[in-house]
């Protein structure tokens, strides 16, 4: 059992971490909004159910929002299966990799996740100037409060980020 | 006086990790092998629920998550996590199916290659011959308090990026795995722990459907 055991894990690990193709392409918003939830003196941390998908590649599982200081928050995306996707650090001026897992590890998706989180806590501007950088946010929920879902958008290379509050 | 200190320290430290910790000798650890390789070959079925804690060490966050799992010799498995959300993966000789919510994901793992060889790695370990596949694993046992505890670690250098090691933890009394901890090479680690595990009960075909 042992044996069957580890070898079917070993199975959804990889499974969990290859990326899948799917065919449907990022939908389309119908308005855009955003909030700085984030950094409110209340928020401690979010955890959401999450849905990545890049061009036809789909990758799924949870994304924790957690506010490490005033200045510093840390998100993390990790599959089902508890393996850790990315997990950055980000400041108003700064922005820490601490772990990428490698396919995932390109300099344009690694800015485009830096633009898309920049936006979502600290509410900054989209990038106007490089239309890859173009972010579309949309929220749900009470606009006082950690959303309900957030729809992240990049038309530029086809990216799109589906979250779903589980708990705060 | 400080250097005594630090040595004592150190030396405090070191037994504590020996009495954790002790390396299987060479004949106890080829019994345990044997005794595993006989319990596998005599579980034809299994049926568990498991708790799957994702521990986040920097952050001091743990992500819980809850489900069933049910296999059947030789390569059927079905994996349903129920919390937080719903996410079932079947696996059915060569066929994989991922249901996340409404969207179903079908994989012919036959036709790719990465699947391929996992699943090869799967008919070895149904065939108890996976803690010896020196090919995929470096295996090592110790005997630690309640349980056989076996370390894995992959030799292939992609995977082994994403997961450092395969903790496997044995029942001392009927040698099956009772939790298991796969391990980042950050240190942050997910561990899954088999609880009211059932040893070949009937299970239905419906279970395993990938239709």
């Amino acid at each position: 059992m042992k044996n069957f055991l580890c070898g079917s894990l070993v199975l959804l690990l990889i499974y969990a971490c290859s990326v899948s193709k799917r065919s449907a392409g990022p939908e389309q918003l119908s308005g855009i909004h955003s909030y700085p939830f984030f950094i409110s003196d209340t928020f401690d941390k979010a955890l959401y159910k999450a849905t990545l998908d890049i061009k036809n590649q789909h990758l799924s599982g949870f994304l924790l929002i957690k506010k490490i200081s005033d200045s510093v928050h840390r998100i993390v995306f990790a599959n089902e299966i508890g393996m850790t996707m990315f997990d950055f650090g980000i400041q108003t001026n700064r922005f820490t990799v601490h772990y990428i897992f490698e396919p995932l590890n390109k300099k344009i998706l690694v800015r485009l996740f830096e633009k898309n989180f920049r936006q979502l806590i600290f509410n900054d501007g989209p990038d106007n100037v490089n239309p890859f950088l173009r972010v579309q946010l949309q929220s749900e929920g009470q606009p006082d409060q950690v959303p309900d879902r957030i729809t992240i958008v990049n038309p530029g290379i086809k990216m799109s980020m589906v979250l779903t509050l589980i708990s705060q | 006086m400080l250097r005594q200190f630090f040595l004592t320290i150190f030396s405090g430290f070191i037994m504590t990790c020996m009495a954790q910790l002790n390396p299987m000798q060479k004949k106890d650890a080829e019994n345990v092998r044997q005794y595993i390789a006989e319990a596998t070959r005599n579980t034809t079925a299994i049926q568990s629920e498991f708790v799957q804690e994702k521990e986040l060490s920097v952050l001091s966050e743990k992500i819980i998550s809850k489900g069933v799992f049910y296999f059947r010799k030789e390569n059927q498995l079905r994996w349903e996590y129920i919390t937080p959300f719903n996410y079932l993966i079947i696996i059915n000789n060569g066929k994989l199916l991922v249901r996340d919510g409404n969207t179903e994901n079908r994989v012919n793992i036959q036709s790719n290659k990465v699947f391929r060889e996992i699943n090869n790695i799967i008919i070895g370990a149904v065939q108890g011959t996976l803690l010896n596949d020196t090919k995929n694993f470096q295996s090592s046992l110790f005997d630690e308090n309640s349980y056989y505890l076996c370390k894995l670690i992959p030799v292939n250098p992609k995977l082994k990026e994403s997961l450092s090691e395969i903790w496997l933890y044995f029942n001392k009394t009927d040698y099956t795995v009772d939790k298991l901890d796969l391990r980042e090479s950050s240190g942050d680690y997910t561990r899954i722990t088999f609880i009211a595990k059932k040893l070949n009960p009937l299970l239905s075909d419906e279970k395993f459907s990938v239709r």
